[in-house]
């Protein structure tokens, strides 16, 4: 939180303070509680939560707000008709959300969002019975409403349940937290966790993670060594105390991805890769599934939306034509395990439930469905642009606040004008942080040449390839003219000349894979993390959006109260304040992520700065050393020739 | 009548006083002695005529009279060029400077001094020379300017020697030697010689196009039959490796360009103010290095180019004039066939009218005047193709023999070239290796769990070249080790400025090693 002031200040100044004061004098208690209701959220164990809950819809009329779960729920329950004024007259199911609470139907008739999921999961789980469906899809949704377990045990076939929802590790119940944890995990990141929490993680990933022997031969030390005793590469006194921080990469999986395979019939035919993992955190411990190319996207876009601020390791890019050449699959391959491996070595995502759901699911297109919608994270409409971004609302505002605010076209709904054509300029977030806007740039540039070095190496390869094939044509000219056998010493040494001529063009050959192996596959990796880091940028900028777009909101509703108030109190002053208080509420909300992504971006971009740092510096060495061991083999070949023959 | 008695086409030979050809006008002081002796010779060689496997220098000696005297010398000294004028002057006709000693009866006198010729008056001898003596291969003239490109010391120095290389084997050529031709170009004033002498211009023009087409009349001499053919292809595949070469070269400089942008890109990286100031030093440093080895392939790519494409040109030039000797030899022999045919013609006109019994004395001696004739054309042709068959068998040798060794040295030539760059870009790549290893220590053999070797310090990064011998095999060169190749012409971009070089070492001075080893390099 020691961004809070540097952060938010700017923002928050521009002549919405006053306003702002003067709701925060109404308002006070509604915000006063807002962070010890995340925080006591977590603490309370499920069963207590679940209990709450059933219990809470039919005692919230009274309007009491005894605990602040219980006030964060009366608040929405009571709001959410207002909330949807147009629904009730369009649709015959505007009553419904009195049954909010209600277990089995009361999902199923509250967003588009979950129709649209109702669809797919009936058309894709036929075993299902239909009476089911509703009630899986609300529990899809975060589990406050429900004690989810049993319900969505019953409808899964065996080996689904086993892949979905049985962690190797923990019982049952840990798995529920988990679930119910994982829902909430961004949200809470940064703030204190409850204890509860800390010790489940430690007890999870602690022994694991402490034994792991490469500690010792974390990077820390060279940066120490760059300090002190390099005298050409001179000092990095201010990136040193931070890098000290970086925890080592810890290797609790061993994947590989092999065997791409080409599968399906012309017209829908793709390649198939399978990914061969073997962890002590798996149970089996060691796991073989096919995935194509795309599921990898999936897996990239479902951390993305877990993760908000944290760099994802990203997949390669998409290629329309070509895509069953040899050499490009195999590209393609190993880039994809890097992409694993690097996910696997990360601590954060290392634990996170969909990569391990993508190492073990064996029925992965439904599963991905399945988390893709709890999670809201749109994942499966991948854009080509890994630096795209979608917000999850869900992951925003909790699955309640979310779908209500589905309903009404999204955050900045009051911005679209008739028919999405907007009159007005759509507010705009100004990032005010420097830092930002600085890192933004430097990506910029720094994106810009690595392209342009890309390009050139690209220019190369091509090139080296041309010369090794031009010098082949030499040498056979040259065995040709050997051939007239002028003399016989002089023919010896034009064979010997063409000779080493063939075995200075395979060297070339090979140093140039090598090459493109090293230097070019790093330095695209590098382009590619680079797009990541701009998907969080656009992350936060979104977020800032939102939060501009709801503080608009916020000074309408409130200056319509304001004038409403003058009258009297009435149903509608009433009706306004609740509103207000969403508003405010979801605007804290949205506040706190913004704060808790920048954080977030400033820890990441460091990291990343200096593992890609480290990455790159390494395919120099090895691209230097290549360079070297065939330049010496280059040498040997002409003295040898030199040597016998002249 | 003299008709009844039969015709002996060879009895006249001993009373011809032709013996030897009238072109070559210095030889007519050749000793009666001699001509005696070859005459004998001569008729030995006749018995043994339909042998083809005679040995060729017995009859080459004794055909060849100039071949047999040693008595005669011309030592040339090229000393200097110089290229004056406009650039296409410079570049194609020079001034070549050179000294003169000689005891040839032919020059006014025995030193000539600081003789200048331009290139085209040696053109003009070249072709005069080629023209008037049909018996030898006239070495080709070198190239007026190599590629290493014209106003440097390795271009100057080529040249030179290229031209002493070609005097060497004018003045090795008897025939060559006594050609007039040879005093009037020396004595001539500068930038004036034209051929003194009257040029029989062998076949030309379409004429010679023509003939060209037609298959090649029946050579008895086989080994000349082969040589031809030989020489051909080796034109052909020159030309052809030539062009590869060239390929190779343009290649290889457009990729040096493309290895310099990827330097470029580095130290454009460098720039970048996010980047740690100490790894934006190191992006220099290597991007700068990238560009050095780029420029270095450049250079290579240039040597490859002035080393053995030059010398495959000059061979390319060499084997078109031997195989238009060869051709002129094949003329030659068309006109003994055509002279032999007449010859055969007269004979029978004779025979016709020695048949006949009431002929005219009158026309009898006409016939027999015609026969005459024939006879000595078709017997002046023969000489003159033997003698011509002779010398080239000799030349045959002398040439391969040449063309072997020029060969080699163009490759010896290349490929010391080769080795003398590819070990500076060693060098290079291996001095920026240290500050590479140098950033992290879990790189280098770190990564190989061996950590602990070669960290203290970059005295355990030496350069893999000394004067020991290469530190990756354990085979001694054959050649001493040159310490130039641990400097390059790009050391001084490579410093990163404000940074002094810890070496120090002034790499423009010439210690005497490199010194004796610029110039030295007519040597090969």
């Amino acid at each position: 939180m020691s961004y809070d002031d540097d952060l938010g200040a700017p923002v928050w100044d521009d002549g919405n303070e006053s306003s702002n004061l003067d709701s925060h004098n109404e308002l006070a208690k509604t915000f006063a509680s807002l962070h010890a209701i995340d925080q006591e959220d977590q603490v309370k164990t499920d069963e207590e939560v679940d209990s709450e809950y059933q219990q809470e819809p039919w005692s919230n009329e009274s309007g009491e707000r005894k605990t602040p779960v219980a006030e964060k729920k009366d608040l929405m329950m009571s709001l959410a008709p207002q909330e949807d004024p147009l629904a009730g007259i369009a649709a015959p199911d505007a009553t419904q959300p009195e049954e909010i609470g209600e277990s089995l139907f009361g999902g199923a008739i509250k967003s588009p969002l979950e129709v649209v999921e109702n669809d797919a999961e009936k058309s894709s789980l036929s075993s299902q019975p239909s009476v089911v469906s509703p009630s899986r899809k609300s529990h899809a949704r975060p589990k406050k409403l429900f004690s989810s377990v049993r319900q969505r045990r019953r409808p899964l076939t065996e080996a689904q349940k086993a892949d979905m929802f049985e962690d190797p590790l923990a019982s049952n119940a840990t798995n529920d937290k988990n679930d119910d944890e994982f829902v909430e995990e961004s949200l809470d990141y940064e703030s204190a966790p409850g204890k509860d929490k800390v010790d489940l993680l430690q007890q999870m990933d602690g022994p694991l993670f402490r034994i792991s022997p490469r500690k010792s031969l974390s990077s820390t030390p060279s940066v120490k060594r760059v300090m002190g005793e390099e005298p050409v590469i001179g000092t990095r006194p201010e990136a040193a105390p931070v890098l000290d921080k970086f925890e080592p990469p810890s290797n609790k999986y061993t994947i590989e991805v092999v065997d791409p395979l080409k599968i399906g019939d012309l017209t829908f035919a793709h390649v198939e890769y399978t990914i061969w993992t073997r962890s002590e955190n798996l149970n089996p411990s060691e796991v073989r599934v096919q995935r194509r190319y795309r599921d990898f996207r999936w897996l990239y876009r479902q951390l993305q939306n877990n993760h908000w601020g944290k760099i994802i390791p990203p997949p390669p890019e998409k290629q329309a034509v070509g895509r069953f050449r040899d050499d490009f699959v195999e590209g393609r391959r190993f880039q994809m395990e890097r992409m694993l491996v690097k996910i696997a070595q990360d601590r954060e995502l290392q634990d996170d439930e969909d990569f391990i759901m993508f190492l073990q699911s064996q029925n992965f297109s439904q599963d991905s469905k399945v988390r893709e919608n709890l999670t809201g994270s749109n994942a499966s409409s991948d854009s080509n642009d890994i630096s795209e971004i979608h917000i999850s609302l869900i992951e925003l505002l909790g699955s309640e606040d979310a779908s209500s605010v589905m309903r009404n076209g999204g955050l900045d709904e009051s911005q679209k004008g008739f028919m999405n054509i907007s009159f007005a300029s759509l507010p705009k977030y100004v990032e005010s942080d420097a830092y930002f806007v600085e890192q933004r740039h430097a990506v910029e540039t720094l994106e810009e040449q690595l392209k342009q070095l890309c390009k050139s190496l690209e220019i190369v390869d091509t090139q080296t390839n041309d010369l090794a094939s031009v010098m082949e044509e030499f040498s056979n000219t040259i065995k040709s003219l050997e051939e007239l056998e002028v003399s016989k010493k002089g023919s010896e040494t034009l064979n010997n000349f063409a000779e080493v001529h063939m075995r200075i063009k395979e060297s070339l050959q090979r140093s140039t894979m090598q090459e493109s192996l090293t230097l070019g596959v790093t330095i695209d990796e590098y382009m590619r993390s680079l797009a990541s880091v701009r998907a969080i940028f656009n992350q936060r900028s979104k977020l800032g959006y939102f939060s501009v777009v709801l503080e608009n909101d916020l000074l309408k509703k409130r200056a319509q109260l304001d004038r409403n108030s003058h009258k009297g109190p009435s149903d509608k002053v009433d009706a306004l304040t609740k509103d207000l208080q969403v508003l405010q509420e979801r605007h804290s909300k949205i506040k706190k992520q913004l704060q808790e992504v920048g954080d977030r971006i400033r820890r990441e971009l460091r990291k990343h700065e200096h593992e890609k740092i480290v990455d790159f510096r390494n395919s120099i060495e090895i691209f230097l050393e290549s360079s070297i061991e065939t330049q010496k083999e280059c040498i040997e070949l002409w003295e040898t020739f030199y040597q016998n023959n002249l | 009548m003299a008709s009844a008695v039969p015709y002996d086409p060879y009895e006249d030979i001993d009373n011809n006083p032709f013996s030897e050809p009238q072109e070559t006008g210095v030889d007519v002081q050749a000793s009666p002695v001699e001509e005696q002796e070859s005459n004998e010779e001569e008729s030995t060689t006749k018995a043994t005529n339909e042998d083809a496997q005679k040995p060729a220098e017995e009859t080459g000696i004794e055909l060849l009279p100039e071949r047999k005297s040693k008595k005669h010398q011309l030592v040339v000294k090229v000393t200097g060029l110089e290229r004056i004028g406009t650039f296409t002057n410079k570049k194609e006709n020079p001034t070549l400077k050179f000294d003169i000693s000689t005891n040839l009866p032919t020059f006014r006198k025995p030193q000539h001094r600081n003789i200048k010729k331009t290139m085209t008056e040696f053109q003009n001898l070249f072709t005069f020379l080629n023209g008037s003596i049909p018996e030898t291969f006239v070495p080709a003239l070198p190239l007026s300017s190599t590629n290493y490109g014209i106003s440097n010391s390795e271009d100057y120095h080529k040249t030179i020697k290229n031209f002493q290389d070609w005097f060497d084997r004018i003045t090795a050529d008897p025939l060559i030697l006594r050609s007039e031709e040879l005093a009037f170009f020396a004595e001539s004033d500068f930038n004036t010689y034209t051929p003194v002498g009257k040029l029989k211009s062998p076949v030309s023009g379409l004429k010679r196009k023509t003939l060209k087409q037609l298959a090649p009349p029946f050579d008895e001499c086989l080994e000349l039959a082969e040589f031809r053919p030989l020489v051909k292809s080796i034109h052909h595949l020159s030309q052809d490796i030539q062009t590869k070469l060239l390929k190779l070269c343009k290649l290889r400089k457009a990729l040096s360009q493309d290895e310099s942008a990827i330097g470029q890109s580095f130290k454009d990286l460098s720039q970048d103010s996010s980047q740690p100031k100490s790894h934006s030093k190191f992006y220099t440093k290597f991007g700068k290095t990238l560009t050095a080895v780029g420029d270095i392939d450049s250079v290579m790519a240039t040597l490859d180019i002035a080393t053995l494409y030059d010398g495959l040109d000059w061979i390319t030039h060499e084997t078109y004039m031997v195989k238009e000797s060869l051709t002129n030899r094949h003329f030659l022999m068309r006109d003994l066939l055509q002279a032999q045919q007449t010859t055969k013609a007269r004979q029978e006109q004779a025979r016709k009218l020695r048949a006949k019994r009431d002929v005219s004395p009158l026309k009898v001696d006409e016939a027999i005047r015609a026969l005459k004739l024939a006879t000595t054309t078709e017997h002046e042709v023969t000489l003159k193709l033997r003698r011509i068959t002779a010398n080239m068998l000799l030349q045959k040798k002398d040439w391969l023999e040449w063309y072997d060794r020029f060969l080699m040295d163009s490759i010896k030539d290349y490929t010391l070239r080769k080795i003398e760059y590819e070990r500076k870009k060693l060098t290079l790549l291996e001095r920026i290796r240290s500050d590479v290893r140098a950033i992290d220590e879990s790189g280098g053999l770190s990564r190989l769990g061996r950590g602990a070797v070669g960290r203290e310090g970059s005295s355990a990064i030496r350069p893999s070249q000394s004067a020991q011998g290469d530190s990756w095999t354990s085979d001694r060169r054959s050649r001493v080790f040159e310490p130039s190749v641990l400097k390059t012409e790009f050391d001084a971009s490579l410093e990163v400025e404000g940074e002094a070089d810890a070496a120090g070492e002034d790499q423009y001075t010439l210690d005497a090693r490199s010194a004796a080893h610029l110039l030295g390099t007519s040597s090969f």
